[in-house]
């Protein structure tokens, strides 16, 4: 033989290259067959008819006597008005009765239980105090 | 722990700040009166050269603006979001229509003439938040008055709560975070807007509380028509309303405001209605004939000193 060691390289790198064809053509068709299994089964769920029950639906109340109203919310008053005009007198029935009020107790317009702190300072000069002080809350002056 | 305090005039009105810190309050305080010089030079709509109406020059175009403008023009169209617009950023023409183009204190002293101004759509504003970016709507002039005395509140309270407990009080807008030992809460009172006398006094811890009125920036223009500040979106013109003041409280000083503002415009009836049926918020109504009415969950806030 002419060169013994190039002919059995030859039948090496012929027996990889096959086997590797073999596997990839294996593994593809691995993949089509899954491919085609999974499509059959979309295809089986998009052709499956649906029938509805039109049959009536009997809906028993439970608790026929209950009734939903729409309840108001509470509202507190905290001072009544100063001209005797409230709200429950200068609003006809129809238009009050979604509207809730109860009274509570009128705050004693009392002084504050802890003095205010005295605070001498010039304007714009940060001091320290003894106790906070109250602030007003009010529309911007 | 020391308490310090400061009061002092900025954007157009009494501030005071109180702080209860172990650190040196003084200092911490007067830094604090020089954030609120920057705020103010940044969202005031009195000063030409502000990044608020250098925008509002800019209308129809996008502009990169700075963080701080950018975070409060967001919280204002989320206001006018959850007050269905009731409370409105885009009526700086409106308010030049009326007259009030000048600060209140000039106001008060001139005489002006009211004209129609169409009103536009809030939901016009665009923002890209990656690059700060607004874009306004043609003709479109923004004003922040409405919720920007409470963005401050809440914004220097933040910065001074990791110090201590805090009270910022901005021309009414207040924001407390904690409160000082041996309290349960900061102290703020509401009063009467006509008499000034002491309706309720409350107690206020990580909250903020804000009122809307029309019973102070009040004027008459040419035609002797009378003004207010507080316009309706609506109708484009100042609210028409059975109310003298709203008082609300919520965590959100910018909420607080516009819920204010929102329970105003509607008037007693609906507005209370409204307020009650919106999440963490409390709140009182003086009408016009001294009735006071509150939500029902106002009531734990009233101090055990005015309630009996």
């Amino acid at each position: 033989m002419a060169n013994p060691d190039r002919a059995r390289k030859l039948l090496i790198r012929t027996a990889l290259a096959t086997s590797s064809t073999i596997a990839t053509l294996f593994g593809a068709q691995n993949l089509a067959l899954l491919d085609g299994t999974t499509f059959q089964q979309v295809e089986a769920v998009t052709t499956t008819t649906i029938t509805a029950d039109t049959t009536a639906l009997t809906i028993e109340q439970a608790e026929p006597s209950l009734v939903i109203q729409k309840t108001a919310p509470n509202f507190v008053i905290l001072r009544h008005a100063t001209n005797g005009t409230n709200s429950a007198n200068t609003q006809p029935p129809s238009q009050n009765q979604n509207v809730n009020t109860r009274n509570i107790q009128p705050p004693i317009p009392s002084q504050m239980a802890a003095p205010a702190p005295i605070i001498v300072q010039q304007a714009g000069q940060t001091v320290y105090v003894q106790q906070p002080a109250p602030q007003i809350t009010e529309s911007s002056k | 722990m020391r308490l310090s305090y400061i009061a002092f005039r900025a954007m157009g009105c009494l501030a005071t700040l109180q702080l209860e810190t172990e650190t040196d309050g003084i200092e911490r305080l007067n830094e604090a009166v020089r954030q609120v010089e920057t705020i103010e030079a940044c969202l005031s709509r009195f000063r030409p050269n502000s990044d608020l109406m250098q925008l509002n020059a800019q209308a129809g175009t996008w502009v990169e603006v700075s963080p701080l403008l950018f975070e409060v023009i967001r919280a204002a169209k989320h206001a006018a979001l959850v007050t269905n617009g009731l409370y409105h950023p885009l009526l700086l023409n409106i308010m030049l229509g009326i007259g009030y183009d000048r600060t209140f204190e000039e106001l008060k002293s001139s005489a002006v003439v009211a004209s129609s101004t169409p009103m536009l759509d809030w939901h016009a504003i665009e923002l890209k938040a990656s690059r700060n970016a607004v874009r306004l709507p043609p003709n479109g002039g923004l004003d922040l008055g409405g919720i920007g005395k409470g963005w401050s509140a809440d914004y220097l309270a933040n910065q001074l709560s990791t110090d201590g407990a805090c009270l910022v009080n901005l021309g009414g807008d207040i924001a407390t975070r904690g409160a000082p030992q041996g309290y349960d809460g900061w102290p703020v009172i509401v009063n009467d807007p006509l008499d000034s006398s002491l309706i309720v006094s409350l107690k206020l811890s990580n909250l903020s509380i804000a009122t809307s009125g029309v019973d102070y920036r009040r004027w008459k223009d040419l035609n002797g028509t009378p003004q207010h500040h507080l316009i309706d979106p609506r109708t484009g013109k100042p609210a028409q309303t059975d109310l003298q003041t709203v008082t609300v409280i919520h965590p959100s000083g910018v909420l607080a405001e516009a819920f204010a503002k929102a329970v105003l415009i509607q008037g007693s009836q609906a507005g209370l209605t409204w307020l009650a049926q919106q999440w963490d918020s409390a709140g009182m109504v003086v009408k016009t004939n001294g009735e006071v009415i509150a939500t029902p969950n106002f009531t734990q806030y009233i101090s055990k000193e005015t309630s009996s």
